[in-house]
């Protein structure tokens, strides 16, 4: 828990050379998949591993709490490996259901729905109704430059509209909470030095896995059943697996290349 | 919390401190702050957007001195639009975590520098100077464009001379057309002219009426229409009829009267006429889609109102015909390959020509060559008719060439689902109570940050 302000503000480009050495576990893995937290080694800032093989900022550390309640569960992975991951078309959001969020220029208080949606509380009464007595204690301010991550949806009109308490249970995780598609993991196919990211992952069976080539040249992903032909920049090639078992492909044109598919029930 | 102090936050703003202006007086392109040190840009849409860091406000503007402070309760009142980005060509940009570099482009693209020597042509070899940093939370702001592979594809002065002002990074909005001049209702003291309609269509009857006075006595007064003699009366008051010309350019013409009182003094007296040529609906037009890649089809339809006796459809490119259909077709299609380089915008409108010879304009929509199309969205509803209490599923499908990252499900144009994938985004709405129409529609965006609406669909509760 400690330095987690530092951990957290991707914002806090100059402070990330104080460089606090990471509370847990500081091996680095190439092994990490869908839904798991990851780090790079130098800079301490924790991402989201979502399903279509993209990073996702945690804007600040409020919005990380309403999610996991330590760093335990971190991944460290090599930098060049974190930096070929591009980073997520959105950023986290508020675990729906947890707190009411406002702006600070702006009085208006709102829960928070699925995907990032607000829905603006409008008496105290309804408040009380939906976060108890307490409820001012369970509301945080979004800094403006962070309230684009959400949008702004249908008032409520009566407390019925929303049960705080459901809307958790509907979104344990991140992936939920943006309706990724989670039969779908991508991957991505960086360059030599990088490799394939992550090098190993594990996926059900019925999963269907896209490879994405995000290098400057060509390569291919060959293994077993597996056999992309050439991928040329920005093409995609995808298998879906319906048995379980490890399956290891490479690359056919650069023989350093290779990586593992764990497929279970 | 290192977060706020970004937000332009502690600089000395205090000095700056002047009596508030009231809100209705900003004008867009305005800097604003309230009692908090946060500044904001007012833009055309009335919202008020956010620097998310101070780098980004030094891309824009030197100093703070042309903020302008306003009330606490006026700011609250002004939704937030979204974050400034960079000023297109200023600096280059990165995120801490990759090495790669950006040029930023128009309407918030960044576009890869894909090598040294590229970087080192576009910005001289001091060109790691002017790097910086972009946190990753605001790398969303952007849009990723077409990579950069030669010099040539990014012209450094005429992006930035395009980039005069924040409002330029937003995407275009159609201009909102400007309203119709109101009738002048000046008189000359003893002449008085009045017409029947102050707003008249193509083919309708216009009725001029004019009375004068004189101490003399008026020997004649003279009508006129678009400078054109239509009555000529010897006596006090003169009542004259015009039909308004269905062919012509004009869309305001002149009323005009002249009385000639017996000790030769001359008055005259002048109404304006609008003519509206906006077809009130009764002629639209839709545009399958408002984006396209260079060589895609764009395809336009031209929809007539039942009420009209058609004589002939003409859909229109940069004011040139490209396509006529006969009488009695009430949806006129058009579709054809649009080769133009990224960047080129087409003007399309429709007219509709009635028996009569009366033409209904349609607005004007523009097609635009983009590096990335927008994507195809349709939205589906299980029944388009229930009874009060009944649920019904409201799906939203999108397809496009790179992909699908997320569809979203709006009723009344506010968003009541998302999906971060491709696969179609499905809603369970209601039980609804109460008897009356719903609208739903659906919003995609593809992997490039392009998003594209879909028409409505409406559902009547019973």
């Amino acid at each position: 828990m400690r330095n987690s302000i530092n951990r957290f503000l991707a914002i806090a480009v100059s402070t990330a050379s104080l460089a606090f050495p990471f509370a847990g576990n500081a091996t680095t893995t190439s092994a990490f998949s869908t839904g798991e937290l990851i780090r790079g080694v130098t800079i301490n800032t924790v991402y989201y591993f979502a399903p279509d093989g993209r990073r996702y900022v945690f804007p600040n550390e409020k919005t990380y709490f309403t999610w996991y309640t330590d760093f335990s569960k971190v991944k460290t992975i090599p930098d060049a490996q974190l930096g070929s991951i591009p980073l997520g078309l959105s950023n986290v959001t508020y675990r729906p259901g947890v707190k009411m969020v406002k702006i600070t220029t702006d009085p208006k208080v709102y829960a928070v729905d699925q995907g990032g949606m607000l829905r603006w509380v409008p008496t105290q009464e309804m408040a009380e109704t939906l976060y108890g007595l307490n409820w001012k204690q369970k509301i945080e301010d979004v800094p403006d430059a962070f309230f684009v991550n959400y949008k702004v949806g249908t008032q409520l009109d009566q407390s019925s509209d929303f049960t705080p308490a459901n809307v958790m249970t509907q979104t344990q995780t991140i992936a939920l909470d943006k309706q990724f598609d989670e039969t779908m993991v991508t991957i991505t196919v960086g360059g030599v030095s990088t490799g394939f990211v992550p090098v190993s992952t594990t996926v059900k069976k019925g999963s269907t896995v896209v490879w994405t080539n995000r290098d400057i040249n060509d390569h291919t992903v060959v293994g077993g059943s597996i056999d992309s032909g050439t991928l040329r920049p920005g093409q995609t090639y995808s298998k879906t697996f319906t048995s379980t078992g490890s399956f290891d492909y490479h690359c056919g044109i650069h023989t350093g290349m290779n990586g593992t598919i764990n497929v279970v029930n | 919390m290192k977060l706020r102090t970004l937000l332009l936050g502690l600089l000395m703003m205090s000095m700056f401190m002047t009596a508030p202006v009231h809100a209705a007086t900003l004008s867009p392109g305005d800097l604003i702050k309230a009692s908090g040190p946060s500044v904001y840009y007012y833009a055309q849409d009335g919202k008020r957007y956010v620097f998310p860091t101070e780098k980004t406000y030094f891309t824009w503007y030197s100093d703070f001195s042309s903020v302008k402070t306003v009330t606490d309760s006026e700011l609250a009142a002004l939704m937030i639009g979204g974050n400034v980005t960079y000023r297109p060509t200023v600096k280059l940009v990165k995120i801490t975590t990759d090495p790669k570099v950006y040029a930023v482009g128009p309407y918030k693209q960044l576009r890869w520098i894909k090598t040294e020597a590229l970087a080192t042509e576009l910005y001289s070899s001091a060109w790691a100077t002017v790097v910086e940093d972009i946190p990753d939370t605001f790398f969303i702001n952007y849009m990723l464009g077409t990579d950069i592979s030669v010099a040539a594809d990014f012209d450094r002065s005429s992006i930035l001379s395009g980039a005069n002002n924040i409002q330029s990074t937003f995407v275009i909005a159609t201009p909102t057309p400007s309203p119709a001049p109101i009738p002048a209702a000046t008189s000359t003291g003893g002449l008085q002219l009045s017409v029947s309609k102050a707003t008249v269509r193509a083919g309708d009857t216009e009725t001029l009426t004019a009375v004068a006075t004189s101490t003399s006595g008026i020997s004649k007064i003279d009508l006129f229409f678009d400078g054109v003699l239509i009555q000529s009366c010897n006596s006090s008051s003169c009542v004259g009829d015009v039909i308004i010309p269905i062919s012509g350019t004009k869309s305001l013409y002149t009323a005009e009267a002249k009385a000639y009182a017996v000790d030769s003094t001359i008055k005259t007296q002048t109404v304006l006429v609008a003519l509206d040529n906006s077809s009130s609906g009764l002629a639209s037009i839709t545009i399958d889609r408002a984006i396209i890649r260079q060589n895609q089809s764009a395809g336009i339809t031209v929809d007539a109102d039942v009420s009209i006796a058609i004589l002939r459809t003409d859909i229109y490119k940069d004011n040139v015909s490209i396509r006529a259909c006969a009488s009695s077709i009430r949806q006129c299609r058009w579709s054809e390959q649009l080769t133009g380089a990224v960047g080129t915008v087409y003007d399309y409108y429709g007219k509709v020509t009635d028996t009569l010879g009366r033409t209904y304009l349609t607005p004007h929509k523009t097609v635009t060559i983009g590096s990335n199309d927008s994507p195809i969205v349709t939205v589906g509803i299980g029944k388009a008719s229930i009874y009060k209490g009944e649920t019904v599923d409201v799906t939203v499908s999108a397809s496009d060439d790179d992909g699908i990252t997320q569809i979203e499900v709006l009723k009344d144009f506010s968003v009541i689902k998302t999906c971060q994938s491709g696969a179609p985004c499905t809603i369970i709405t209601g039980p609804w109570q109460e008897a009356g129409t719903l609208v739903f529609s659906g919003r995609a965006t593809d992997a490039l940050g392009q998003s594209a609406t879909s028409s409505n669909a409406i559902i009547t509760v019973n």
